[in-house]
């Protein structure tokens, strides 16, 4: 893995578990569905139907995977799997795919309804990705850098100009998240883990039983600093006349932009 | 007296200055506009960005040119006193490239098409313009977008032109467009006011 792509699921990390936390929501009751084109002997697949909208495993979204950021091991508590009759199952009988909101099960037994807690606010990397995660969401873009030594001693300052992006559903949730995120990462510091034996969730989106947390080595952690926040409106959206049809046009509507430097000292 | 006459000397070298320093800024903005916005237009859209060219630069320098103003104040004793000076840098007039959400009736389209691009848009576009509609189109201008999923939906029932799909949609904007090292600005500024005053 890459510098800049372990820089990015640090920042990724730290937004979603330290600075959205409040926008983190419980969908109670969820009826589990079986699936059966996906199960195979000894792997039962269950679907949960949310009904909440945006839909809680939409892309840059999914179920809570750990209790509390700064926690390294899977969640206790944040998704509660229970039976027909109601009975909580025990976490040891079944396995949880937080990007699909899935519950697999070896077959011995047989869940009927899931609690869970969810991202309300899709965070994605990708510009082209907003459409399809629907409002409220939020984009990572980090940019270029330029290695700059020290004044004096033989390290590196690695600069990078990043930005977020905000498209929400009204002007009060535009604000509320901007001001969050604002705070959130003005003058703060993030840490700068190595990934080593990859991210939390493995490419089925269940707990990586593997991941370590680990601080690439010899470099300081990420640091933001010259933080600005503002309204967007692109003109053109401001000139559209409002009708139904025009709703469509609302995913641009409410928009704010954060820009921020962030950067970590590295020795040669 | 000649203290006055100093002032004003220093003011017209400043002007001057400023005059070519906005030439300097605007010149490497239209060089990102050259570069990271024309490549990408259509051809033959008929409101690409190509076509406001003359405007956006002419647009950048006016406001460009506002946005420098400079600060004086005299400091020192009853003895020695000297002028202070601060300048303080600012390019384009923010509000019309869709900062902030008041949308300027001075704004025009070629103003508004490159604001828009600047800023990004997500979904899919089609563009509409007040001849091809028949009518006044939008709050202000002679230009829309419009969902292309509802240009389509509309356009068999008000006789509207089939079109392609914006170019510019779903476009990640050009957040950096307007990042200049002001720094380096103000640093020139200063260094070629002191070598006017000596001469």
């Amino acid at each position: 893995m890459k510098k800049f792509r372990k820089n990015d699921l640090s920042l990724h990390h730290y937004l979603r578990y330290n600075v959205l936390h409040e926008y983190i929501e419980t969908d109670i009751s969820v009826p589990l569905v079986y699936m059966p084109d996906i199960s195979t002997t000894g792997s039962v697949v269950y679907e949960a139907q949310s009904t909440r909208y945006p839909s809680p495993v939409s892309l840059g979204r999914g179920w809570a995977y750990i209790d509390q950021y700064g926690d390294v091991t899977e969640q206790q508590n944040r998704v509660t799997v229970y039976d027909s009759v109601g009975s909580a199952i025990s976490g040891t009988e079944y396995m949880i795919d937080y990007v699909d909101g899935r519950v697999i099960t070896s077959g011995s037994v047989t869940p009927a309804t899931v609690t869970c807690d969810y991202f309300y606010v899709s965070l994605v990397n990708e510009w082209q990705d907003v459409e399809a995660a629907d409002v409220a969401v939020v984009v990572i873009d980090l940019n270029e850098f330029e290695k700059v030594p020290f004044q004096l001693g033989g390290g590196k300052r690695v600069p990078r100009k990043g930005y977020l992006h905000i498209f929400a559903t009204n002007q009060a949730e535009r604000d509320d998240l901007m001001e969050l995120l604002y705070d959130g990462i003005n003058e703060k510091c993030v840490p700068n883990q190595n990934w080593t034996r990859g991210s939390m969730l493995d490419w089925n989106g269940t707990w990586n039983d593997d991941y370590i947390y680990e601080l690439i080595q010899y470099e300081s952690s990420l640091h933001i600093e010259n933080v600005r926040a503002r309204h967007v409106t692109p003109p053109f959206i401001n000139g559209i006349p409002r009708t139904d049809h025009t709703m469509l046009s609302d995913l641009n509507r409410y928009r704010a932009r954060i820009d921020f430097e962030i950067f970590y000292w590295k020795e040669n | 007296m000649g203290h006055k006459l100093d002032r004003l000397r220093t003011s017209i070298l400043l002007s001057r200055i400023i005059d070519n320093e906005v030439g300097i800024i605007v010149d490497d903005l239209m060089e990102k506009f050259d570069k990271e916005i024309i490549p990408f237009e259509d051809p033959e859209d008929p409101a690409r960005p190509s076509l406001f060219r003359d405007e956006f630069r002419r647009f950048l320098e006016r406001t460009t040119k506002d946005n420098i103003t400079i600060k004086s104040s005299e400091v020192g004793s009853k003895t020695r006193r000297e002028v202070s000076l601060e300048v303080i840098v600012g390019v384009g007039d923010e509000s019309k490239m869709g900062f902030g959400e008041q949308l300027d009736e001075e704004t025009t389209d070629g103003l508004k098409i490159i604001g828009t691009i600047i800023q990004g848009i997500s979904g899919e576009w089609k563009m509409l313009s007040a001849e091809e509609a028949g009518e006044q189109v939008g709050r202000f201008g002679k230009l829309v977008i419009i969902p292309a999923i509802q240009y389509d939906k509309e356009a068999p029932k008000k006789g509207w032109p089939p079109k392609p799909i914006w170019k510019f949609s779903n476009f990640p904007g050009i957040p950096d467009f307007f990042d200049i090292d002001f720094s380096v600005v103000v640093d020139r500024i200063t260094k070629n006011l002191a070598e006017a005053l000596k001469k």
